[in-house]
C-alpha cells in the first residue's frame, strides 16, 4: 500500500483536485483506492456526493477508539472508495495531542489498510501542524501542488525548512506547477526553468482548465466526465509521473 | 457481499429492467456486451487453492479478477491489454507473484467461455449518488473446442455500495419478489459443469483402489491403463511445447510404465514385454533431450543470480543457444510423435490393455493374486537399496549413487502402484522416508549432470561461434558453483541413507512387504 498526501500549507492550488483525480485513475486502472477526505471543508467528499459526515465526530475516531472501516464509503466508482471529512476535523491538533504517538497516529490508523488498498489519498488541509507531521510520517510521497508564483515557491521553501528541521525525510516531497497559465510569462518562466530547490519536481504541469472548476457542477473528477480536457490529460501524465517515481524508490 | 440471482427462463429482462425503475431510483447505463473467460492452468492449480481467474474483455480491455469460490468482497484484480500466456509475463506487481507462486511454469488455458449482454443499473440516493448496482446479464456459453455454443442461466447480481448496505437489502427483497432464485454458484462453475468439464479432475497420481486378490496380469493392466491415459491426455500439450509440464507428466507416466513393465515380472508374455520395454524405451529416449532442455530454462534465472552481478548479463548467450536448441529437439520429438512407429504404439497398446487376460497362463506371475507379486518384489528391491546404499563410502564413483538413485525410484514407483494394497499411514511412513532420500540423490545427479551438460553446452556454444569468453567464464562460475553443491549433497547423503535405513523403518519394511502371513491374512 502506497500512501500519498496532496499537501500546501497554501489553499486553493488544487490539492483536492489532484488527489480526487489521482485516484479515480489509479482505481481505474485496477488498484483499489481510498481517498481520506482529510480537510475539515470537505471538498473531496463532495465531489463525491458523500455527506462530510462522521457520526459521533472524529475525535474518538483519530485516536483509534472507532473502527475506521466502519466509516469508509464506496463512490460511484468501481475500486475508489472514501473516507469523509468531518467538521470537528478543524481539532485534529487537539485530538492527536490526546494519543500515546501523536505525531505516529495516522501511520497506525492506516496500517488496517495494508492488504486491501494499493493506493491511501490523503486530501490535507491548508496548514502546518501537528496534522502535517503525521501525514508526513505516514506517507510514501507528499505531492506538493504549487502555482508558479514567487509567494508559492516561497510556501514551498518553507515546507522544506520545516522538513529539515524536523530531520524528515526530505525525499517524500514532490512539488509538481499547476494553475499554469501559458498567457503569463512568470508562470511559462518558471515552468521551463525551474529553480533548482525544486528537488524532484514533477516533469507534468497542470494547466489552468475552467473545466477544472466544473468538477463541482458534475461531482465527479475531472477525468471521468472529461478525460479529453487539457487539464485531464495532463494529470493523466502527473500519475503516470508518480507512478514511474514510486517504482523507483521499490 | 455480492447477492447473486438466477433469473427464470421465462422473465422478460426488459419487463425486470422496467419493473425496477419504477421501484427505485434508478439510472440505466448504457447496454454493453462484455466476453468472460474463466481461467487456470491444465492441472487446475487454482481450482485447488479455491480460487478462480476470470477474465472480462469490454472492448480491448482485459480486467483480469482472482476471486474465491466463495466469493469473497474483495478480489484482486488487474487491467490488461492482453491475457499473457503466462502469471509471470503479468505487469510486475503482488498480483503477479501471487499468481506466479500458484501457477509456477503452467500456463494459463481457458477453461469456460461466456458471452454476457450487460444491463448495469445503478440505484441512487437523493443526492444522486450511486448506492447500489444492480448487474443483470443475459449470458451465452460461447462455442470452443469441441464444446457447442449454448444458453445458460441469466443472473441478476447486486453490487453493494461500501457503506450503504441498505439499499441493496431492498434491491434484492424486490427481486425476489419478482421470482429471482437466489444463488451462491459462480456463474463460471455453472458453465464448467454445463460444457461438462469436472474442476480439480486431473491428477498424475494412480488413485486406484487395487483388490489385492486380483490377478496380477489383470492388475497390472489397469495399471498401466491408467498410466496410458495420462500419457494421452498430456499428448497435445506436449505436441504444442509452450507450456513444459505437459512434456514432463508425458515422460513420468512413460517412465513410470517402464518401470512396472520391468519390475512386475512374468505376468506378460515374453514377445508382448519385449516390445512394449522397446517401445517405451524409445518414447523415453526421445523425450528425454526435451525435458532436459526445459529443465535447463526453468532455472536459467536461478542460475544468471547465483552469479556476482556484473556477470550476470555474460550468461544471456547461454539462454539463447539453450532457447534455439529447444526448438531443434522439439521438432524432432514432433517428427517421432508423427511416425509410425509412434502411431503403432498409440492402437496397439491400449488394444493389449482393453483385451481380457486368459483364463489359463504358464507365466509363473500371471494368475497369483497381486498382493503377494507386490510385496515379493517390493521387498527385493528394498533389500538391494539395503544392501548398495551401505556400501557407499564418501570415494564411492557418482555411477553407483546414480544406480541407487535408479532403484529407489524404482521402489517409489512399485509403492506408489500398490499403495492401495497396504494400511495407508504405514505407506505414507516409508513414502516419506524414501522421498528424502530420493532428494539427496535427484539432486546429487541433477547437479552431476548439469556439471557434465554445462561443459558440453560450452563446448558447443564455442564451436559454433556463440561463446564470448565472458561468456564461458560465467558458465566457468557456474559450474564452480554446482560442483559445491555436489559435494554439499555428497556430504549429506551418510545422514539421509542412515535415517532411511533406520532399525523403526526396517521393521515396517518388513512388517508390510516381508511377511508372506500378512499377505494369507488379507487374502483369507
Amino acid at each position: 500500500m502506497k500512501v500519498i498526501a496532496t499537501y500546501n500549507i497554501k489553499g486553493g492550488v488544487g490539492k483536492t483536485a489532484t488527489a480526487v483525480n489521482l485516484a479515480w485513475l489509479a482505481a481505474h486502472e485496477g488498484a483499489p483506492s481510498l481517498v481520506w477526505d482529510l480537510d475539515p471543508q470537505g471538498a473531496a467528499s463532495y465531489y463525491f456526493r458523500i455527506k462530510p459526515k462522521i457520526k459521533g465526530g472524529g475525535k474518538r475516531l483519530v485516536q483509534g477508539k472507532r473502527d475506521l472501516e466502519k466509516f469508509i464509503r464506496g463512490t460511484d466508482f468501481d475500486l475508489l472508495d472514501l473516507l469523509p471529512a468531518d467538521f470537528s476535523y478543524r481539532n485534529m491538533d487537539i485530538f492527536l495531542e490526546g494519543t500515546k504517538k501523536p505525531s505516529h497516529q495516522l501511520y497506525k490508523l492506516l496500517k488496517q489498510f495494508r492488504n486491501e488498498y494499493e493506493y491511501v489519498f490523503l486530501d490535507c488541509p491548508p496548514s502546518i501542524s501537528l496534522v502535517s507531521e503525521n501525514i508526513f510520517d505516514a506517507t510514501t510521497a507528499i505531492l506538493v501542488p504549487t502555482i508558479p508564483t514567487i509567494l508559492s515557491l516561497r510556501t514551498y521553501k518553507q515546507i522544506q525548512q520545516f522538513f529539515k528541521k524536523h530531520d524528515l525525510d526530505t525525499t517524500k516531497i514532490l512539488p509538481f506547477f499547476c494553475m499554469t497559465d501559458r498567457r503569463k510569462k512568470m508562470h511559462r518562466s518558471m515552468v521551463e526553468t525551474p529553480p533548482d530547490f525544486l528537488t524532484n519536481l514533477m516533469p507534468t504541469s497542470i494547466p489552468y482548465d475552467s473545466k477544472v472548476e466544473q468538477m463541482g457542477i458534475h461531482r465527479a473528477p475531472l477525468v471521468e466526465f472529461a478525460p479529453n480536457a487539457r487539464a485531464a490529460r495532463c494529470y493523466e501524465a502527473l500519475w503516470s509521473d508518480i507512478k514511474q517515481h514510486l517504482s523507483r524508490l521499490e | 457481499m455480492r447477492i447473486e440471482f438466477i433469473v427464470p427462463v421465462n422473465q422478460d429482462i426488459e419487463q425486470l429492467k422496467s419493473s425496477v425503475q419504477e421501484n427505485f431510483s434508478a439510472h440505466l447505463e448504457p447496454v454493453r456486451t462484455v466476453y468472460r473467460t474463466h481461467y487456470d492452468s491444465f492441472d487446475w492449480r487454482l481450482y485447488k487453492k479455491n480460487s478462480l481467474l476470470e477474465d472480462t474483455r469490454d472492448g480491448n480491455e482485459h480486467i483480469l479478477v482472482w476471486k474465491t469460490l466463495q466469493g469473497e468482497n474483495y478480489c484482486p484484480r488487474m487491467k490488461l491489454r492482453e491475457i499473457p500466456q503466462f502469471a509471470w509475463d503479468l505487469p510486475k506487481g503482488p498480483f503477479r507473484d501471487l499468481l506466479t507462486m500458484v501457477l509456477e511454469m503452467r500456463e494459463l488455458t481457458p477453461r469456460v467461455r461466456v458471452r454476457s449482454k450487460i444491463h448495469v443499473l445503478r440505484i441512487l440516493n437523493k443526492d444522486e449518488k450511486t448506492v447500489s448496482r444492480l448487474i443483470i446479464q443475459e449470458n451465452n456459453l460461447q462455442r470452443q473446442r469441441g464444446i457447442r455454443s449454448g444458453k445458460i442461466d441469466n443472473r441478476a447480481t447486486i453490487v453493494p455500495v461500501r457503506g450503504y448496505a441498505k439499499p441493496s437489502m431492498e434491491v434484492a427483497r424486490f427481486l425476489e419478489q419478482q421470482g429471482l432464485i437466489p444463488t451462491q454458484d459462480d456463474l463460471m462453475m455453472t458453465a464448467l459443469t454445463t460444457i461438462g468439464a469436472s474442476p480439480g479432475d486431473y491428477s498424475t497420481k494412480l488413485l486406484l483402489t487395487l483388490d489385492p486378490t486380483m490377478r496380477a496380469d489383470r492388475t497390472m493392466k489397469i495399471i498401466l491403463r491408467r498410466l496410458f491415459d495420462i500419457m494421452l491426455v498430456n499428448e497435445d500439450g506436449t505436441r504444442t511445447g509452450t507450456d513444459t509440464e505437459f512434456l514432463h507428466d508425458f515422460r513420468v507416466a512413460i517412465r513410470r510404465t517402464r518401470s512396472a513393465l520391468s519390475q512386475v515380472k512374468a505376468v506378460f508374455p515374453k514377445q508382448v514385454l519385449d516390445r512394449y520395454k522397446r517401445e517405451f524405451a524409445w518414447l523415453g529416449q526421445i523425450t528425454s533431450p526435451g525435458r532436459d532442455l526445459d529443465v535447463y530454462l526453468l532455472n536459467f534465472d536461478e542460475y544468471r543470480d547465483n552469479l556476482p552481478a556484473g556477470m550476470q548479463a555474460h550468461i544471456e548467450p547461454m539462454r539463447d543457444f539453450l532457447i534455439k536448441q529447444q526448438g531443434i529437439e522439439h521438432k524432432a520429438l514432433i517428427k517421432a510423435m508423427n511416425s509410425q512407429r509412434y502411431r503403432r504404439i498409440l492402437l496397439h497398446w491400449p488394444a493389449f490393455l482393453d483385451e481380457p487376460v486368459k483364463e489359463r497362463s504358464t507365466l509363473k506371475n500371471a494368475r497369483q493374486p497381486i498382493i503377494n507379486v507386490a510385496r515379493k518384489r517390493i521387498w527385493r528391491i528394498y533389500r538391494g537399496i539395503l544392501r548398495n546404499g551401505g556400501l557407499i563410502t564418501p570415494g564411492t564413483p557418482a555411477e553407483v549413487l546414480h544406480d541407487l538413485r535408479k532403484d529407489c525410484k524404482k521402489l517409489r514407483y512399485m509403492m506408489e502402484f500398490f499403495r492401495s494394497l497396504f494400511a495407508e499411514e504405514h505407506i505414507e511412513q516409508l513414502t516419506r522416508m524414501l522421498k528424502s532420500l530420493q532428494t539427496n540423490l535427484g539432486n546429487h545427479q541433477d547437479y552431476d549432470v548439469q556439471i557434465k551438460s554445462l561443459n558440453q553446452i560450452g563446448s558447443q556454444m564455442q564451436a559454433e561461434g556463440n561463446a564470448t569468453p565472458e561468456t564461458l567464464l560465467a558458465m566457468a562460475m557456474l559450474i564452480e558453483g554446482l560442483q559445491a553443491k555436489l559435494q554439499q549433497t555428497r556430504s549429506e547423503f551418510a545422514i539421509q541413507f542412515g535415517t532411511f535405513a533406520a532399525k523403526e523403518n526396517r521393521k515396517l519394511f518388513r512388517k508390510l512387504f516381508a511377511n508372506a502371513q500378512e499377505s494369507q491374512k488379507i487374502l483369507q
